[in-house]
């Protein structure tokens, strides 16, 4: 049988041989090798196959200085957009609290809610209803609404987080209408017709809530206070009385749903709430605050670090709710616990902000019993 | 080895590039803002400023039959050029008619205000102030920024400062007409004709300075129902009460009113009949034998859920001459308006401009 005959091979794919020689010598595999010595070709390899494992590393760098960027750049976004809701007070807060769990009502409690409601509307509707502009102690101008009563008794009313002075209390209806007390629903700073850059949950609010008992003695004379706060508004009702900054005519507090701890509510609840996760979300936003010009960090916000001073003689009604899921209820227990003053607590059992609804009789009784209002 | 770009590629590139970049062109409102939709006596208008007075229209005929758009056969969802209108035009065509009528009457005006050297006072301006302050509501509301508030109520390539000068030109040329017909000098023959006309008796006048108060409505159905009535009576009655305890009108009126009714300050000069709701004219012009300068009066419509506190300051002239000095000087302004229209401050449109005007 005939040798099939070998293909010649391309020029690059011949032998070389230093000397001429043929069949030895290395492989040369590409025209550039063509001219070179064995141990030229061995270096030039080696060469490349270090710029390549440095391109890698640097290719592999920069995709992780990239990924970083823009992760980095969402988390800084997401924790922008927070911050300004949540500290100050932008027009998003209606849209981000939508997605806040536990502030919506079932059917059952809208209906059943709906006479205290009309109630209030028929107050509100059948009352004048005067604005008042105070100046604050930090020079930031506060404003509030106040339906005259005929009796020298005043309700100071701290609305919580996102509602101003345009908000229902539906308390009002009884304490304003039948018992003639005045209604004095105040504009938090940063909120309705206040001014302000920040909202700080209670700490730098409750001077103003000091400031606003002074002016509305000096214009109206000395009237006797009763202060209803829910939730930061509960906050600013606490602080102030631990830090001794109600006067002596304050005939006591109610304070539905304070927490202890603004960073532990954020940190149990902002998966449910926004689907995001505590770390970095809110380290980030806290970071953020502490390096603001806001004049508080969070720190300062948080009620349990003040449980520990001595509160003025004033009597204080905690309510809360087993099913409220916006401020549930250990957190307004682990308040009750740590608040050393006089004190009672009263417990629902519906969604936020339907205590009154519910223990509406208790509640009354106790007002008028510790308070005289 | 380079490597070669297929033709199909090449071609796609060619053309597509192209027709994002005009598309992106088409969008971005330069060509809106540049090109000329119509001219009225003379001075152009871009198919912004043009689509101000369109849009202007179309939004107030949106808000005031938003209940009965069916009726009236318009579906705000579909395009309105394919809609039939009266037989003979499109809903489209209809509002192109009254935006350039709203557009040729703000110019005929205005140029009379600006020849005639007008100086407007600020309550004059106050509506310029008072609509953005409603469009910045509306922005906060749907979480619209700013520039894109603009473009979605009143077209590509409108912009803020363009919609601020077409709105304070509609808003002067308003005043300015309003002036003319308060300020309207009757001839001899036109008050003889008046006088042959109409009774001296309607048109006994008095001065007032009114607050009004307006009832709150259901929570659940929204209207004004009994509960209301009751309780806007109650706070009439406070109101009252203060007023007696002391309590200056002035601060009454500026804190409580809702100024239905009189100017800024509440205050009514020359009140005719016809000028006052029934509630009020049954006291003080049918009944202004018994009435005295310093007398006030209380009264609820409850039909339309409106409380009215009123203090008689004192009693007016005939409001016959004035009355016929508005009635007349309208008229005049319309036909003089009529008359502009149909010459000099007719509507000439660019074909061209058109074509991106009212999309």
């Amino acid at each position: 049988m005939a040798k099939k005959k070998e293909k010649r091979p391309a020029f690059w794919q011949r032998t070389y041989s230093p000397k001429g020689q043929k069949g030895q010598g290395t492989k040369v595999t590409s025209p550039e090798d063509f001219g070179k010595t064995r141990e030229e070709i061995e270096e030039e390899k080696q060469q490349k196959a270090k710029v390549t494992k440095h391109a890698r590393i640097v290719s592999i760098l920069i995709i992780i200085i990239l990924v970083t960027a823009f992760f980095g750049r969402w988390v800084f976004a997401v924790m922008n957009n927070y911050y300004r809701t949540f500290f100050e007070v932008s027009a998003d807060v209606p849209q981000a609290l939508e997605s806040v769990k536990g502030l919506d009502l079932t059917e059952d409690e809208q209906s059943q809610l709906l006479p205290l409601q009309e109630d209030w509307d028929y107050f509100t509707q059948s009352h004048l209803r005067d604005e008042l502009e105070m100046t604050a102690s930090d020079g930031t101008k506060l404003h509030a609404y106040l339906y005259k009563g005929t009796e020298d008794k005043t309700v100071v009313v701290l609305q919580q987080f996102g509602q101003d002075g345009t908000a229902d209390f539906l308390p009002g209806s009884v304490l304003g209408g039948e018992d003639g007390c005045s209604i004095l629903l105040l504009d938090a700073r940063a909120t309705g017709d206040s001014s302000g850059d920040y909202f700080s949950y209670g700490y730098l609010e409750q001077q103003d809530l000091a400031d606003w008992l002074s002016y509305m003695d000096s214009v109206f004379g000395k009237q006797e206070y009763l202060i209803w706060g829910t939730g930061a508004g509960a906050n600013t009702a606490l602080f102030a009385d631990e830090d001794g900054l109600l006067p002596d005519n304050v005939a006591g507090i109610v304070a539905e749903s304070p927490y202890g701890s603004l960073d532990k509510l954020a940190r149990e609840n902002i998966m449910s709430w926004f689907t995001l996760t505590p770390f970095p979300f809110v380290n980030a936003i806290e970071f953020r605050l502490s390096i603001s010009h806001a004049g508080f960090t969070q720190k300062d916000t948080n009620l349990s670090g003040v449980l520990s001073n001595t509160p003025q003689d004033i009597p204080v009604l905690f309510l809360t709710s087993s099913g409220d899921q916006y401020i549930q209820e250990e957190f307004t227990s682990e308040v009750y616990q740590g608040f050393s003053g006089e004190k009672a607590l009263v417990e629902g059992t519906g969604s936020h902000g339907t205590v009154f609804r519910e223990k509406e009789d208790d509640i009354l009784d106790w007002i008028q019993e510790k308070t005289g209002f | 080895m380079k490597k070669n770009v297929s033709p199909y590629e090449r071609a796609l590139y060619i053309v597509l590039v192209p027709v994002v970049l005009l598309i992106i062109f088409l969008n971005s409102g330069v060509l809106q803002r540049a090109l000329p939709a119509a001219s009225v006596n003379g001075q152009s208008y871009t198919v912004a400023a043009y689509d101000f007075y369109y849009f202007d229209y179309y939004n107030s005929f949106l808000e005031e039959n938003e209940d009965k758009l069916d009726e009236l056969g318009y579906d705000p969802d579909q395009s309105a050029g394919r809609q039939d209108y009266d037989g003979s035009m499109t809903w489209r065509d209809y509002f192109l008619q009254k935006g350039e009528e709203e557009l040729a009457e703000t110019a005929y005006f205005y140029d009379l205000s600006q020849k005639a050297g007008y100086q407007f006072s600020d309550t004059e301006l106050l509506p310029i102030q008072k609509q953005l302050e409603k469009n910045q509501q509306a922005m906060d509301q749907y979480g619209l920024k700013e520039k894109n508030f603009y473009v979605s109520y009143y077209g590509r390539g409108m912009t803020k400062a363009i919609y601020e000068k077409q709105l304070e030109r509609k808003v002067k040329a308003q005043a300015y007409k309003q002036y003319l017909v308060d300020h309207y000098q009757l001839t001899d023959e036109e008050w003889q004709g008046w006088q042959s006309s109409h009774q001296e008796e309607d048109y006994k006048a008095v001065n007032l300075k009114v607050i009004t108060l307006e009832a709150g409505t259901d929570r659940e159905t929204g209207k004004v129902g009994e509960r209301q009535v009751e309780a806007l009576k109650e706070k009439l009655t406070s109101l009252q009460q203060r007023y007696e305890d002391g309590e200056s009108f002035a601060s009454l009126q500026q804190a409580f009113s809702t100024d239905a009714l009189g100017d800024e300050s509440g205050d009514i000069e020359n009140a005719t009949r016809e000028s006052l709701p029934e509630v009020l004219s049954s006291w003080c012009i049918d009944g202004q034998e018994n009435c005295k300068a310093g007398d006030y009066y209380s009264v609820v419509e409850e039909d339309t859920g409106t409380a009215y506190f009123a203090v008689l300051t004192s009693f007016g002239g005939s409001g016959l001459k004035k009355q016929a000095s508005m009635e007349i000087g309208k008229e005049k302004v319309e036909e003089a308006l009529k008359e502009a229209l149909e010459g000099d401050y007719a509507v000439n449109r660019n074909k061209a401009g058109m074509t991106l005007a009212a999309n």
